[in-house]
């Protein structure tokens, strides 16, 4: 059979072309995201590199921000590249999806050129609006805010309006019930009270509800049409689970938010509250093990796409020990009390965003490559061995790995003696700060930080490069399956 | 009762050498809860999966560490009344989970 392989864009749907975009962006932020992150670490092991020129502040903002917006951007170029295979039909309003792309882009990148040159000045409504927001992980100003709710809301009438105009499955149902999720939590974090507890009661709204909750559900339907894909996994199962996602996260993550209203004078029952349903999230991730090991060995899966598939597992793992291990440890407020704050925290944050999240988005992006080939076998025997792509692998996992041991050691420091020697104090504060093995920690923060960066730079490179010299098409399970039918 | 029982919630105060013991301790086994939780499970299953009662087997000595681990939490956190019914509760969810979702996977596998 000679059929002319199709490369490229012309290999694309529309949803697809746009997606590709949404993902470049996403790779360059990433990109900025870890280099942000390592002048920030560089500044806490000295501290006048840089200072008066892009200070800490700035730094940790850009990294923290930049994050926020690459896995936004990798979720939204996610599902506009599965939607039209998804619903079966073109995608609605692809002009519109386009313009939004631009307007968010643009947007980013006037925000990141404030942040970097307007440093310090007095903080007024207009800097609220033009400036800063001043609310930590979302300082967006609030324009910008109204951009984000304006692109999210097209987004939700594309797919919505693609879904509706196809066919309605599964994961089209879960996915825009979720994005109404996504463009009223955000909502939250704008509106300004001058009562400190109040304003940290919604702004979590955001940082919790938003980026924890509408995401992973994001996420599900994301892993669930890329199970199909790279498993061939069965609709009415991905599907199944799907929902005891949702009903897990609306029956124990919602009220699991209490954990982060512990102590942000809120009423004292929400230690209660906060600390039962903390406790209680790790249990659905270790049941899913149960399910995994059933799949593994009742269908013993191949797939065409070894580094997609492995970046899925990455994501199985990452979630479980980021989210589940990292999270249980310090989730009672009992031991939270003394941890919360420290580089304890950014450990597991460091942990569980990178194990749920951006294992998710290089999976896609991998997926994309392979059809942006033409389809071509990204399994066993690639051309170079797939060495990149391994080693991208290893270099990324094992970097943050490293970052979030480092951070334990730094945070276990800050806890034993900013917190319980000296009572939390300003003094302890600085002592803390000062002592060898919270430096030593942070000192090899920055080294796996650096690896971290190698790895970013060899995905990069592979993604450019994978597939190129392949010829031989990928056999996809779904196909064998329909073909066997 | 040490800085770490309930009254040390809302007052940080400064915690002598038995508590910082006891603070490791329950950090460590607050770990060792889930990853347990994981291995009872995946041992659960893989015991299933393949029929063999020494998986099974290995799956409750890990469930009994589980057990363990979870009483040096309560014991090394100085836990009481609500606290040690949600010790019991997460006992009674990690036995209980894997079991039910291996009905589930079985049942929509069909």
């Amino acid at each position: 059979m000679n059929t002319a392989k199709l490369t490229g864009s012309a290999a694309l749907d529309g949803g697809q072309r746009l997606a590709v975009k949404y993902f470049v962006v996403a790779i360059v932020l990433f990109g900025a995201q870890i280099l942000f992150g390592l002048l920030a670490g560089f500044q806490y092991l000295q501290p006048d590199f840089l200072y008066g020129i892009v200070d800490f502040s700035v730094n940790r903002m850009v990294h923290i921000n930049a994050m926020v917006v690459w896995m936004l951007f990798g979720f939204i170029g996610s599902i506009y590249w599965l939607i039209e295979d998804e619903s079966g039909t073109e995608i609605v309003g692809l002009k519109l999806g386009n313009l939004a792309f631009w307007l968010f882009t643009i947007a980013v990148a006037i925000v990141v050129v404030v942040y970097l040159v307007v440093q310090t000045g007095p903080g007024t409504i207009e800097s609220i609006w033009w400036i800063n927001e001043g609310r930590e992980y979302i300082e967006a100003p609030r324009w910008a805010d109204v951009g984000i709710v304006v692109c999210v809301l097209i987004f939700f009438y594309n797919v919505a309006a693609t879904f509706t105009k196809g066919r309605w499955t599964g994961i089209g149902g879960v996915l825009v019930l979720d994005l109404v999720a996504v463009a009223g939590m955000y909502l939250t974090g704008m509106f300004y009270t001058p009562n400190l507890s109040m304003d940290q009661f919604w702004w979590w709204w955001v940082i919790h509800l938003w980026v924890e909750a509408t995401w992973e559900v994001l996420v599900g339907c994301i892993m669930a049409w890329g199970l199909i894909k790279t498993l061939g996994a069965r609709r009415q199962i991905v599907t199944t689970w799907l929902y005891i996602e949702v009903a897990l996260m609306l029956g124990s993550g919602i009220l699991g938010l209490g954990h982060h209203y512990f102590w942000i004078g809120t009423p004292e029952y929400w230690l209660t509250v906060g600390g039962f349903f903390s406790a209680l999230e790790p249990v659905p991730l270790v049941a899913m093990v149960v399910h995994a090991v059933y799949d593994s060995g009742v269908h013993r899966f191949k797939s065409p796409n070894h580094p997609a598939l492995a970046w899925l597992i990455a994501h199985a793992f990452g979630n479980f020990f980021g989210a589940g291990v990292w999270g249980f440890m310090h989730t009672l407020p009992q031991v939270n009390v003394y941890t919360h704050g420290t580089q304890w925290s950014a450990s597991h944050g460091h942990f569980a965003f990178f194990g749920a999240y951006a294992t998710m988005n290089i999976a896609v992006f991998y997926l994309a490559a392979q059809k942006w080939r033409g389809n071509v076998n990204f399994g066993a025997g690639l051309v170079d061995n797939g060495w990149k792509w391994k080693w991208s692998l290893g270099l990324l996992n094992g970097g943050v790995l490293g970052m979030v041991m480092a951070l334990l050691v730094s945070g276990y420091d800050q806890v034993f003696i900013e917190r319980a020697l000296e009572g939390a104090t300003w003094s302890g504060f600085f002592k803390a700060q000062q002592n060898a093995w919270y430096l030593q920690g942070m000192w090899w923060r920055q080294v796996f930080g650096y690896m971290t960066f190698a790895g970013f730079f060899l995905l990069v490179w592979d993604l450019m490069t994978i597939g190129v010299r392949e010829t031989r098409p990928a056999v996809f399970h779904t196909e064998v399956a329909e073909h066997a039918a | 009762m040490g800085a770490l029982g309930p009254e040390g919630l809302n007052v940080m105060a400064p915690m002598g050498p038995e508590g910082l013991d006891a603070f490791l301790l329950a950090v460590i086994a607050g770990a060792l809860v889930v990853v347990f939780g994981a291995v009872y499970a995946a041992c659960f299953a893989f015991g299933r999966l393949f029929r063999s009662q020494i998986l099974m087997q290995v799956a409750y000595v890990c469930f009994a560490l589980l057990i363990g681990t979870v009483y040096v939490l309560s014991t090394s956190l100085h836990l009481e009344g609500i606290w040690n019914v949600l010790m019991v509760l997460l006992l009674v969810a990690y036995f209980v989970a894997p079991r039910m979702i291996w009905r589930l996977t079985a049942a929509t596998h069909e």
